[in-house]
C-alpha cells in the first residue's frame, strides 16, 4: 500500500502514464529499442528525484516492450530483438489482413505477461533472486547452448540450413574487441569501422526492413502492404475462439519469462525465444507456426514482457542487471546514488515499493494507449506501396545512422539487407542469425568463464545439477526427432514384412 | 546460386578457421582462447556447408532456380542514392530530395502530392530524431560550404 501511495503522487502517476506512451513510440520506431529509448531518455531525468526518475524510465521500459512488437507486426522490422520471434507470425497475419487481431493479441499478452512479472515481483523477488543466483557460468552456457540448439533446428524447412544460419550469427557476432583478452580486436580485418563489433540494430534493420522493401518491390497486383478492403476495428478484435487459443500460449510464455528474466544475463530475447519453441513443439497446431497464428504473437510477447519484469527481480534485490537496458537502469540507480541489493529493500522501502507500485499504474497505462492507438497503426497499413516504400527505406537509414551516429553502420545495413534477400531466397532462415547474434557473446563469456573457473575441465558442467540437466535437453532435444524417425522406419519395416 | 552460396560459406568458415587458429589460439593455460567458440563454429560451418555441397552433387536438394528480380534491386540502389544524399546535403535535405525523388519519377505521384508528403515525413525524421531524441545530423559537404 505505502507503494501505491508514492506511485499516485501526482508527478509519479503522470510519468509513469507519461513514460508509457513514450516508450510505446520509441519501441515502435524501427531501429531504436528499449536500450536505446531508455539510454536516449535518461537525461530528461536529471532533474528529477530518483524515485520519479526510475518511475519515468521504467515506464520507458514497459512502453518499449509493448511498441517493439507493433513495426515487427506491421512492417516485419522489429522494434527490439526480442519482437523478431513475434514478427515470424505478425507479419504473415498482417499480410492476411489480421492486423488488428495480431496488435490486439500482443497488447493483451504483454499486459498479462508484465502483470504476473509484477505480481511476481512483488510477492517473490528477494526469494526468486537467490534461485537466480545458482545460475552460474556453466548453468547459463547450458541454458544458452539449448537456445542456440533448437534456434537452428525449428527454424524454416531444412534444419541444414538452419544450423548454418546460427553458426553465421555467431561468426558475425565475434567481430570487433575481445574483451576477455583484454579488449583485443578479433576478426576486424584492419578496419576501424569493425573496431566496436557489428551493431544488432543496423543488422535487424537490413535483414528485416530492407528485405520487405526488396520483397515489396517485386509484388505487383497490390499497391498496399495488405490486399482488399479498409478493416474495421471491430473485426480486429478478438473473439471466443480467439481467446481460447490464446489462453495457453500466454500461460507457458509468461511462466517461461518469468522464470528466464529473473535469471542472471538471460533476458527477453532468450524468453521469447525458448517460448516460441516450447509452444511451436507442444501445440497440436505446432506445423502452422511462422505462418500467421496469434498462438505464435501470444507466447512470444506474454514471454518478452514477463521476462522484462522478471529482470527487475536479479537487478533489484542483488545488483545484477538481468537485461541489457537493467544494465542502463543499474547505471541510473548508481547515478542517484542507490545502491541496489538486499539491503535496498529494507533501506530504501519507499523507493522499492514505489517503483513496484508504479509498474502495475505503467502496465495499465500502457495496454490503454496501446488499444487505443490500434486503429492508427492499423491505417499504416493502408498507405500505398509507392508512399511506404521509401518512407521504409528512409527509416532503415536514419534507424541504422542514430545507433552510433556514423554511415559505416548504414553500409552495412545495406549490405545485410542483400545478403539476407539472397539467403531468404534460397531457404536459409533470417530469424536464426539475428538470434544466435544477440545470445551468442553471453555464450561465449560463459562458456569461457566455466572453463577457467575449472581449470580446463569439462566435467564442471555434468557435476552442476542444474546444467547437467539443460545438457541433457539439449541432447534429447537433438536426438528426439532422429529417434522419433528411426521408430516410425522400423514400425514401417515390420509392417511391409507383416 | 546455390553453390555460389556454399562456396561462399565454405570460405566464411576456413577464414575464421585461418584467423583464430593463427592469430587468436584455441586453448592455452588451461582455459580457451579467443579462438574457441569462432574456431567450433566455423567447424560447424565447414561440416553442414559439406552435407549441401554433397546434396547438390547427388542431386537430392531440389535447387532453387534463383533470378535476382530487378524490382528487388530499386531499394538497394535508391538506398545507396540516399547515402551519396546524405553526405553531400545531410540527413534532413536528404530525406526530404530522396523521398520527392522516389515518389515523383519511381511511384509517378503528382508533384504537389509527392513534396507534400515529402514535406510532412522530412518534419517527423527531424522531429523524432534531431528534437526529441537529440540524435546529431551531419550537415553534409555541400551545406557545410554553403
Amino acid at each position: 500500500m505505502q507503494g501505491f501511495a508514492t506511485a499516485l503522487s501526482f508527478i509519479n502517476l503522470a510519468v509513469a502514464i507519461g513514460g508509457g506512451i513514450l516508450g510505446l513510440f520509441v519501441g515502435a520506431m524501427p531501429g531504436l529499442g528499449a536500450v536505446t529509448g531508455v539510454a536516449l531518455l535518461l537525461p530528461m531525468t536529471f532533474k528529477m528525484n530518483p524515485t520519479t526518475a526510475i518511475i519515468f524510465l521504467c515506464g520507458v521500459y514497459f512502453g518499449n516492450m509493448y511498441g517493439g512488437a507493433y513495426s515487427a507486426i506491421l512492417l516485419n522490422i522489429p522494434g527490439d530483438s526480442p519482437a523478431v520471434m513475434t514478427a515470424l507470425d505478425g507479419f504473415p497475419l498482417s499480410q492476411q489482413g489480421k492486423s488488428g487481431k495480431a496488435l490486439f493479441t500482443a497488447n493483451a499478452s504483454s499486459f498479462i505477461g508484465g502483470l504476473f512479472g509484477i505480481i511476481t515481483l512483488t510477492i517473490f523477488g528477494p526469494i526468486l533472486a537467490n534461485i537466480g543466483l545458482k545460475f552460474g557460468p556453466a548453468e547459463v552456457t547450458a541454458l544458452i547452448l539449448l537456445a542456440l540448439t533448437s534456434i537452428g533446428w525449428l527454424l524454416g524447412d531444412d534444419p541444414v540450413k538452419g544450423i548454418i544460419a546460427s553458426a553465421l550469427g555467431i561468426l558475425i557476432s565475434t567481430i570487433g574487441m575481445d574483451m576477455m583478452a583484454g579488449g583485443l580486436p578479433r576478426y576486424t580485418f584492419g578496419t576501424v569501422g569493425l573496431m566496436g563489433g557489428i551493431s544488432f540494430i543496423p543488422l535487424v534493420i537490413g535483414m528485416f526492413g530492407m528485405t520487405q522493401v526488396m520483397e515489396l518491390m517485386t509484388v505487383k497486383q497490390n499497391d498496399s502492404l495488405i490486399t482488399g478492403r479498409r478493416l474495421t476495428l471491430r473485426e480486429s478484435l478478438l473473439d471466443k475462439k480467439d481467446l481460447k487459443r490464446i489462453r495457453m500460449p500466454i500461460m507457458k510464455g509468461t511462466i517461461l519469462g518469468n522464470f528466464i528474466g529473473f535469471l542472471p544475463g538471460a533476458g527477453g530475447t532468450t524468453a521469447s525465444f525458448l517460448a516460441y519453441v516450447f509452444q511451436k513443439k507442444t501445440s497440436k497446431n505446432g506445423d502452422q507456426m511462422g505462418k500467421g497464428m496469434i498462438e505464435g504473437v501470444a507466447v512470444s510477447e506474454s514471454a518478452n514482457n514477463a521476462a522484462a519484469v522478471g529482470a527487475f527481480i536479479p537487478l533489484l534485490c542483488l545488483g545484477i542487471p538481468g537485461s541489457a537496458t537493467a544494465v542502463v537502469l543499474l547505471g541510473g540507480l548508481m547515478m542517484w546514488g542507490l545502491q541496489p541489493g538486499p539491503l535496498l529493500f529494507v533501506e530504501q522501502p519507499d523507493f522499492v515499493w514505489g517503483l513496484i507500485g508504479s509498474m502495475y499504474i505503467g502496465n495499465i497505462a500502457c495496454i490503454v494507449a496501446g488499444l487505443l492507438i490500434i486503429p492508427f497503426l492499423m491505417s499504416i497499413l493502408r498507405i500505398p506501396r509507392g508512399i511506404m516504400a521509401p518512407i521504409i527505406v528512409t527509416i532503415c537509414m536514419v534507424g541504422s545512422y542514430s545507433i552510433n551516429n556514423n554511415m559505416f553502420d548504414v553500409w552495412f545495413m545495406i549490405g545485410s539487407g542483400i545478403v539476407a534477400y539472397v539467403l531468404k531466397k534460397h531457404d536459409y532462415p533470417i530469424p536464426p542469425i539475428l538470434l544466435a547474434f544477440v545470445l551468442a557473446p553471453r555464450f561465449e563469456q560463459s562458456i569461457r568463464r566455466a572453463f577457467t573457473i575449472s581449470h580446463g575441465s569439462p566435467l564442471i558442467f555434468i557435476q552442476k545439477p542444474i546444467s547437467a540437466f539443460l545438457l541433457g535437453l539439449t541432447l534429447a532435444f537433438i536426438l528426439a526427432p532422429i529417434v522419433m524417425k528411426m521408430i516410425v522406419k522400423m514400425k514401417n519395416g515390420t509392417k511391409a514384412a507383416g | 546460386m546455390e553453390v555460389v552460396i556454399v562456396v561462399t560459406e565454405i570460405v566464411l568458415a576456413l577464414i575464421w578457421l585461418q584467423q583464430g587458429i593463427m592469430n587468436y589460439g584455441f586453448w592455452e593455460g588451461g582455459k580457451p582462447q579467443g579462438g574457441f567458440v569462432p574456431i567450433i563454429f566455423a567447424l560447424v560451418i565447414l561440416i553442414f556447408a559439406l552435407v549441401i555441397t554433397f546434396r547438390i552433387f547427388r542431386h537430392k536438394l531440389k535447387i532453387n532456380p534463383f533470378r535476382f528480380n530487378r524490382a528487388a534491386a530499386i531499394p538497394v540502389f535508391s538506398a545507396v542514392g540516399g547515402v551519396i544524399l546524405i553526405q553531400l546535403f545531410g540527413i534532413a535535405p536528404a530525406v526530404f530530395l530522396f523521398n520527392v525523388i522516389w515518389m515523383r519519377w519511381l511511384s509517378k505521384y503528382s508533384w504537389t502530392r509527392s513534396l507534400l508528403v515529402s514535406l510532412i515525413f522530412t518534419a517527423f525524421v527531424y522531429g523524432v530524431f534531431r528534437l526529441w531524441l537529440r540524435v546529431p545530423f551531419p550537415t553534409g559537404v555541400i551545406m557545410e560550404l554553403i
